[in-house]
């Protein structure tokens, strides 16, 4: 006798399945909704009063990022927002590499600790990641600053400078390197590098055939979560580069507020939530690889 | 412990990185500690130890009204973070429709996506749909923020414990919500604190979705202090930066050796 | 729960279930799978590893719905209840007990789901510690015990709730061989004390010999043999039975005039229900040969492994053509033994047996 399956759905086992209900509604109004928003709000108009739009589909936004029209009517690339977003890309894959070459190797150094050194370094490197992001912020100002500690001792006065922005970004990211890639290195298995050593490798060879190939997802998840929000980044360029150099994340900041024109801010959010889509697939894709 | 063949420093450059890391992590944050108790009336220049910037902080009423502002809205968006997390946690299960995938990843979109995203967005929609950039406006848009940081203590102590502890109480007659009742919700108390407190520190300490999800109102802390700091270093701004130092790490700390002793003691009986 | 044996008869019919394994192909955990347990049975399900018993178990205790077939217990359907509503109960490999729970609360909660009388759940409880030897251990936390105990506060629990079928997923796996050996006999004592349909789950077949009324064998989803320890290893049907529990060896050839040939080897007496015929499978225990004396000899045969298992000898010969013949034998011939000289083997006739 057979008889068909039935739902597939499996009970829950913690507890009833209504209690994530409250979770999936916010998440669907919440994040879902404004995600939808702005994606519509790119393709319409802009308000006549300067905030808000006005519902008439245009690619005008789109059109306003990328090209620009001379008097004569004549169509060309816009440079001057390409170059915003090109600079923000250039200055957050700085800021992913500078915090791999100091975050691999000090992600290492606590996983190869006894377990004790290893919860109080984990809670050193975590302190800061919870250190209000403006309090940190303003360490760097008081360094940088004319008059400040790094000036006293000779070096230039960097505050208001892109270098700023870029320690500033280093600064606060460099955590979320280490933690990542320390939850891999931490499951590492010292057998493994002993063997390395044992058949007689150098401590490099061990570093870069061995250990860096067996954290990679530690790695690709630091990568993703450091270079995704360097790139969104408002308060660092704000108070350190005293937004003097433009970046998109100050650029949408101004579209929602001074320069008023939501449509554009919009088309330049969808396009950094595009970049981002990119990113996460990129850096997901390669565990596919590795599982088949 | 056993001598092993090979130690740490056999790996080239992992300590000379490790120390300067740490080295880099805390120079700025010890720079603000020390200028805090400066005299000086310049921010930068120290001109001998004092306590007289504390007491002026006090004085700033401004200051105080943020400071409340962001108190009255992190410590229930605590609660209700918590709440919301884990009912995801002992709701969603083991279980993989697709609905509930999207929508779940809608929920952990905020811990992926760039913040200047979301927030414009949540303006974007609460203007759209109408709805005015109040209290309750601000402590939601603060809440779904927070919502993926609780959940992560709560899910990751719930995959600890043997999934036939939860089948055994179903076995044993009890329905799913006295499952979540006798056994979930006991077991996952203390993933319950750490969430709790994890979400109320996000919504201490955040300035960009504030920024635009807030009305006249709702200035929150940072939004006062952010506006302060676009003037530049002040002594003034010395001790609120130590301040914001100062709080949260001696939270954590207390929070740390609170679990670390709850091990040790979970540990000795063990043995 | 009320007692109605006679009816509480557990009819597994035609179950099946399978599982998409991390790549998406289907894999069939069990294959149409039927079994009769009558009421008050102690049935013992045995096989390797992903062989399907733990499935099935699962099915019954309801947390894995069977893609065909049925499951009744008592005359009633249960494969379609949820498994808070099923009247079985299960002893856990990893116990599962409460962690924040005592053991006495954790022994009240199963009862406290069904509407039972504080008193009646105090005294409940105080019969089943009883009944495992825990009475003093009630207030101790699962934490606070040794495996062996928590095995028995698992059991207690279980227990406690007077099911129609205990099920029990590999209880021992997890404890040393001397106590698992104990709570061997301990749960005979219990089955017998308490008349509970038992199913125990295990891949262990000194255990399964041990303990069942009867052995069902599993093997890759399929249920290939069922029987007491008696019938399933003097008269195992198929090859894998045969391997699987305890060992043998297969001979594989002719038999004429009640005669076999092949593999290198001439066994004659072959017993009269071995019909004749071409391509047959014969088998044969170890301790149905013997070495240097016996009634009816195979042959001499060359000695390829001599290996000393203290109570035992196991001799490992070769026949002519290669093919492996285990024998088991008494030590005192131990002396008269090298590997690679020839010996004369004998066999018990009566106790060969054929498989399909």
């Amino acid at each position: 006798m057979r008889i068909p399956v039935r739902s597939k759905r499996e009970p829950g086992i913690y507890g009833p399945n209504a209690v994530s209900f409250p979770a999936y509604v916010t998440g669907f109004f919440l994040v879902g909704m404004p995600l939808v928003v702005i994606t519509i709000f790119s393709f319409l108009s802009r308000g006549d009063f300067g905030s808000g739009v006005i519902r008439k589909f245009t690619l005008e936004a789109y059109r306003t990022v990328f090209f620009e029209t001379d008097l004569m009517g004549n169509s060309s690339f816009n440079f001057t927002y390409l170059h915003i977003i090109g600079r923000s890309v250039l200055l957050a894959f700085t800021v992913t590499l500078i915090c791999l070459i100091v975050g691999i190797p000090t992600a290492i150094w606590i996983a190869l600790q006894k377990k004790s050194t290893q919860r109080v370094l984990i809670a050193l490197v975590t302190i800061p990641f919870w250190v209000n992001v403006l309090a940190r912020t303003y360490a760097w100002m008081l360094l940088l600053s004319e008059g400040g500690l790094f000036d006293k001792l000779g070096s230039p006065v960097l505050l208001y400078t892109s270098w700023a922005t870029f320690i500033g970004l280093t600064y606060a990211f460099l955590p979320f390197m280490v933690l990542p890639i320390y939850a891999s290195a931490e499951k590492l298995d010292r057998s493994i590098l002993e063997a390395a050593f044992d058949l007689g490798a150098s401590g490099w060879r061990v570093l870069i055939r061995i250990v860096i190939p067996m954290i990679r997802f530690g790695i690709f998840a630091g990568i993703a979560i450091v270079f995704i929000p360097a790139l969104g980044a408002y308060v660092q360029p704000a108070l350190l580069g005293g937004n003097k150099v433009m970046l998109i994340g100050s650029l949408i900041n101004d579209q929602f507020g001074e320069s008023r024109n939501w449509p554009v801010g919009s088309a330049l959010a969808v396009l950094l939530l595009a970049m981002t889509g990119l990113i996460l697939l990129s850096t997901r894709r390669r565990k596919l690889e590795f599982a088949s | 412990m056993r001598q092993r063949a090979w130690s740490v420093s056999n790996l080239p450059i992992i300590r000379p990185m490790g120390v300067s890391s740490l080295i880099f992590l805390y120079l700025p944050l010890l720079t603000v500690l020390i200028f805090a108790f400066n005299k000086s009336e310049d921010a930068t220049t120290w001109g001998g130890f004092s306590t007289r910037w504390f007491s002026t902080i006090l004085d700033n009423t401004d200051l105080i009204r943020s400071a409340k502002v962001s108190l009255s809205i992190a410590i229930p968006c605590a609660l209700i973070a918590a709440m919301i997390a884990a009912g995801l946690a002992i709701g969603m299960g083991r279980a993989t429709g697709s609905v509930q995938n999207v929508l779940r990843a809608l929920v952990n979109a905020p811990l992926v996506l760039p913040e200047i995203v979301t927030s414009v967005g949540t303006l974007a929609f609460f203007s759209q749909v109408g709805i005015p950039l109040r209290y309750g406006s601000l402590l939601f848009a603060h809440v779904v923020m927070c919502v993926p940081f609780a959940f992560l203590p709560i899910r990751s102590r719930l995959r600890d414990f043997d999934e036939n502890i939860f089948e055994a109480a179903r076995d044993l007659g009890a329905s799913s919500f006295r499952v979540m009742t006798k056994i979930s919700i006991p077991l996952l108390i203390p993933a319950l604190l750490s969430s709790g407190l994890l979400s109320f520190i996000i919504s201490m300490d955040d300035f960009l979705t504030s920024l635009f999800v807030s009305g006249p109102e709702t200035t929150t802390l940072p939004i006062y202090i952010f506006g302060l700091l676009k003037l530049g270093a002040s002594p003034e701004v010395n001790v609120i930066a130590a301040l914001l130092l100062i709080i949260p790490t001696l939270g954590l700390l207390v929070g740390i050796t609170w679990t670390a002793t709850r091990r040790r003691s979970n540990e000795a009986r063990h043995q | 729960m009320v007692d109605d044996s006679g009816w509480a008869d557990l009819v597994i019919s035609g179950v099946s279930k399978s599982f998409r394994d991390p790549k998406g192909a289907e894999v069939k955990a069990l294959a149409e799978v039927s079994l009769n347990i009558p009421s008050g049975e102690f049935v013992v399900l045995l096989g390797p590893s992903g062989c399907g018993k733990t499935t099935l178990l699962r099915s019954i205790a309801g947390f894995e719905k069977i893609d065909a077939g049925y499951i009744n217990l008592g005359g009633t359907r249960i494969d379609l209840l949820p498994p808070h509503k099923r009247p079985v109960n299960t002893v856990f490999q990893s116990y599962a007990l409460f962690p924040h729970m005592t053991v006495a609360e954790n022994i009240s909660f199963g009862l406290e789901n069904e509407k039972i009388e504080k008193r009646e759940i105090k005294s409940r409880v105080a019969e089943v510690l009883e009944l495992v030897e825990m009475r003093a251990l009630s207030e101790r936390k699962p934490s606070q015990m040794s495996g062996g105990q928590q095995q028995r506060a698992a059991l207690a629990r279980a227990l406690a709730k007077k099911p129609k079928v205990l099920l029990l997923d590999e209880p021992l796996a997890a404890l040393d061989l001397k106590l698992r050996k104990t709570m061997q006999i301990e749960l005979k004592r219990i089955h017998r004390a308490t008349g509970t349909t038992f199913l125990f789950v295990t891949h262990d077949q000194n255990e399964a010999m041990a303990l069942g009324d009867r052995i069902a064998v599993f093997n890759s989803g399929q249920l290939v043999q069922v029987g007491t320890p008696f019938e399933i290893y003097t008269a195992p049907t198929t090859e894998f039975v045969a391997n699987f529990i305890g060992e043998s060896t297969v001979l594989t050839g002719s038999i004429d005039s009640r005669t076999f040939t092949g593999e290198g080897v001439k066994i004659q007496q072959i017993p009269n229900q071995i019909a004749d015929g071409s391509a047959k499978k014969i088998i044969i225990r170890p301790e149905a040969f013997s070495l240097f004396s016996g009634k009816n000899s195979v042959g001499q045969l060359r000695i390829k492994e001599i290996i000393f298992a203290g109570d035992a000898l196991e001799v490992l010969l070769a026949s002519s053509t290669g093919h492996e013949v285990r024998v088991k034998s008494d030590v005192s011939i131990l002396a008269q033994l090298s590997v690679g000289n020839e010996v004369e083997l004998f066999v018990d006739a009566a106790q060969i047996g054929q498989i399909n």
